[in-house]
């Protein structure tokens, strides 16, 4: 119980004196010990060099050789901007929850990554202005990312992060595994719209007992990813056909797109086609896709997803793809990196994200490891890498997120993936189209109380709704009726009067 | 006077040691529990990181407006109470009654086996306890849908989308959990009763039911008004595991599964706001301070030996 309280029962802890939570505290830190470790290294009568700390969230165990690797990136860092880094990986479950306490109680932290909460934490002032002093110290940055997505960040006219450099834009569709095409000769070049996907569903059933069209997204709906809308920061108040038409921000739970949506998935529920379970089911969509108890799902995508996703699951996965690629400010600011309010030296810790984004050798430590002990480049390229004799994923000494750190486009290519992934994710990202809101970050502050309510609902609705396994005549109006209550259309309005005033200053977009 | 002088000053000294040993205990009160008190002000602010927390904005009671914000304020709150109050009346006297029998439990190695057995599930975690609770319910491989219900030939129910049986089996699997602990501070004070009552009463002709009625529960009622007016002081507070983990955080039943910690935390999930974090934490407070002052000045009336101050 007290894990899964997380910053709740930290808050409450520290604040309150009956909650009895407070044994929680500090025990979710992972900050590595080591302090000022090699701070006699620096070369010659350069000053000392400043540190940065750099937090980012960790999916799985720190590193063994975190610390080499650490050294390793400071030993190229040092000389060319006399700057050291501390890694700082953060458990995912309890990051946002640390970045929290780090911030107010003053604890040094100069640069950390996030995911999914820019906005949040630009209006929790969580975050330096960098804007102000990006191109003195980190031009190249904004050269890599070019001015469009560079500027998708910016809030109120200033950009307080930048987005790491992947996938930038979205597309959508399915992903199925590839035996199970080929066996039953389904012919992926005809499924061209959401309703489409019943083509596909429909030879599963009759074919394949006990094995749904779609599975649900882990801990979500049908829909988690695959969506028809800007959402604008958090989904209340959405622009539909992502944005592309005009600015009017609509209620999507109430749009009759979406009303067909959920009606086409009541449908297939009826008719078999989805899991039973699929509201309340545990299981993870790849688990559903390796047991064989799903065909594939829907999903949000890029280039290369397959690939990546044959990996996840273990079977061969092939996709078919209904909607181009479309950028929106969410997907540009969904994984991004910003200094810290409090850091000593933004301008330090600027120069540092720089290296992130200019230098290869950099991004690659970062995301690899040391050349030789946890990667090798394959023969006869340099550009394609591979865990060296004796190491596989599992024991390899150094393992990270590349899409996080930076500019993932310097990164090596690991063996088995197209080698041309990046050049084609950077096409990918200029030849989307562009939401006319991209570069719009709301700021809900005013409107804090609702945002929460309404969360409330859609976790009380969303899910069941998106699954099919509840009659729309009956629980649809009855979600609506209890958005509404909550105050979904103040938060529109809010959101339209912030949206009016932003397009009123971005005129020449 | 001198004599007197004296006396007091050997007082002090002979109790030194034993106020030196009450000091850790009260540092850690006074770090853990008083400390702490005066963050209650974040509650009344709009915390912005910039500004840092003493100058960020008061806002007065604009972070407490989302728990009243919708329909759910009532359904959330009256979940809490009523599942609380249910877990207290319904735990003290099973656990009672469990103290009771494992009391009569003569021989010595039977009895602690029992003793293990029901403290077991209190060890485990809700996480755990979650997927029992699925392996056991879900639609297509629980194990009430599978074998029990078409045994006694019932449609298999898809309890993750029903609400109406939510209440009883959380009731359930909350009373499986904890009578086992409960039960070992009702058991402890049952022991200590002088046996010479209970041979008194053998002699007299006493039925074991009497013995219990008139001899047991007098006895420890102290302990059950004590137990009873801490679980009334929580009463605002809930279970966080037993109502997130166990329905499986399924939406749809959460009119009856709801309560205020998880409806916190479902709202601020998403951007983690301390002001509203602690908004909620305050509300919780003074409302379990208030019951608490009101449950004691009730048993007071009632019988002043059995109040807690």
């Amino acid at each position: 119980m007290k894990k899964k309280l997380g910053w709740l029962s930290l808050l409450l802890g520290l604040m309150l004196a009956v909650t009895a939570c407070s044994g929680n505290s500090g025990g979710n830190s992972t900050a590595g010990g080591t302090k000022e470790s090699n701070s006699a290294n620096s070369s010659g009568n350069k000053e000392k060099p400043y540190e940065v700390v750099y937090a980012f969230p960790a999916f799985s165990n720190v590193p063994a050789d975190l610390q080499e690797v650490q050294e390793a990136i400071n030993k190229i860092s040092v000389e060319k901007i006399n700057v050291k880094v501390k890694l700082l990986p953060i458990s995912n479950s309890a990051f946002t929850n640390q970045i929290n306490l780090m911030l107010s109680s003053g604890e040094k932290l100069d640069m950390f990554a996030m995911l999914g909460n820019y906005s949040n934490q630009v209006a929790k002032g969580a975050l330096y202005p960098i804007g102000d002093i990006m191109e003195e110290n980190a031009q190249g940055t904004i050269d890599a990312l070019g001015v469009d997505y560079y500027n998708a960040t910016k809030v109120g006219g200033v950009s307080y992060g930048v987005p790491s450099l992947r996938d930038l834009a979205q597309d959508f569709g399915i992903v199925v595994r590839k035996d199970v095409v080929e066996k039953h000769n389904i012919n992926l070049d005809n499924v061209k719209t959401f309703d489409d996907f019943e083509q596909i569903f429909k030879v599963v059933k009759e074919n394949e007992p006990g094995m749904a069209g779609a599975a649900n997204l882990t801990n979500g709906s049908i829909l988690s990813t695959y969506g028809i809308q800007d959402p604008l920061g958090n989904n209340f108040g959405v622009l539909l056909n992502h944005g592309l038409d005009d600015l009017k921000v609509v209620n999507l739970f109430a749009s009759e797109e979406y009303k067909q949506i959920v009606t086409k998935i009541r449908e297939w529920y009826l008719a078999g086609y989805l899991a039973k379970d699929a509201a309340t089911s545990p299981e993870s969509n790849n688990v559903m896709v390796k047991t064989g108890k799903a065909a594939g799902w829907l999903s949000a995508m890029k280039p290369g997803f397959e690939t990546q996703e044959s990996r996840n699951v273990g079977l061969e996965m092939v996709a078919a793809r209904t909607q181009t690629p479309v950028a929106m400010t969410d997907t540009v600011t969904n994984v991004a990196i910003g200094v810290a309010a409090n850091s000593e030296q933004p301008a330090k810790a600027l120069q540092f994200l720089n290296l992130m984004y200019t230098d290869k050798d950099i991004v690659n430590l970062i995301d690899w490891g040391i050349e030789g002990k946890h990667y090798v480049k394959v023969e006869g390229s340099d550009n394609v890498i591979k865990y060296p004799d004796g190491v596989t994923s599992d024991n390899v000494g150094y393992k990270s997120d590349g899409w996080m750190h930076g500019n993932q486009f310097l990164s090596y290519v690991f063996e088995g993936d197209d080698p041309e992934v990046y050049v084609k994710m950077n096409e990918f990202n200029q030849s989307a189209s562009k939401s006319k809101a991209l570069g719009f970050t709301f700021n809900g502050d005013s409107v804090k109380a609702e945002i929460a309510a309404c969360n409330a609902v859609l976790d009380q609705y969303r899910r069941a709704i998106e699954s099919g396994v509840l009659d729309l005549d009956k629980s649809l109006p009855e979600f609506l009726k209890k958005l509404d209550d909550a105050g979904i259309n103040k938060i529109i309005t809010e959101k339209q009067k912030q949206l009016d005033e932003w397009a009123a200053n971005n005129t020449s977009n | 006077m001198r004599q007197l002088s004296y006396n007091v000053k050997n007082k002090k000294f002979k109790y030194l040691p034993l106020y030196l040993l009450m000091i850790p205990g009260l540092i850690y009160l006074l770090i853990n529990n008083y400390l702490p008190m005066f963050g209650m002000f974040i509650a009344f602010k709009n915390i912005n990181f910039t500004k840092g927390i003493f100058g960020s904005d008061w806002v007065g009671f604009q972070n407490f407006k989302y728990l009243f914000q919708t329909s759910d304020a009532f359904i959330i709150t009256r979940n809490t109470i009523l599942y609380n109050a249910a877990f207290i009346i319904l735990g003290t006297i099973f656990a009672i009654a469990f103290a009771i029998l494992l009391n009569e439990i003569k021989k010595k190695v039977l009895s602690r086996f029992y003793q293990s057995v029901i403290v077991l599930p209190h060890l485990i975690s809700f996480v755990v306890i979650g997927y029992l609770a699925y392996a056991g319910l879900s639609l297509e491989t629980g194990f009430m849908n599978k074998t029990i219900l078409p045994f006694l030939g019932i449609d298999p129910i898809s309890w993750y989308t029903e609400p109406k049986y939510w209440p009883f089996i959380l009731t359930i699997i909350h009373l499986w959990k904890s009578i086992g602990f409960n039960c070992i501070i009702f058991l402890a004070s049952i022991i200590s009763i002088d046996t010479e009552y209970y041979e008194a009463a053998t002699l007299d002709g006493a039925s074991k039911w009497a013995q219990i009625r008139s001899i047991t529960i007098p006895l420890i009622t102290p302990v059950i008004v004590m137990l009873t007016l801490l679980g009334i002081g929580r009463i605002f507070y809930s279970d966080f595991g037993l109502f997130y983990q166990v329905p499986m955080n399924a939406g749809f039943i959460s009119d009856t599964t709801s309560v205020i910690d998880t409806y916190v935390y479902k709202g601020l999930m998403v951007s983690g706001d301390m002001g509203m974090a602690s908004a909620a934490g305050v509300y919780q407070s003074i409302v379990g301070f208030i019951l608490v002052l009101g449950a004691n000045l009730i048993v007071r009336k009632v019988s002043k030996d059995n109040a807690l101050f």
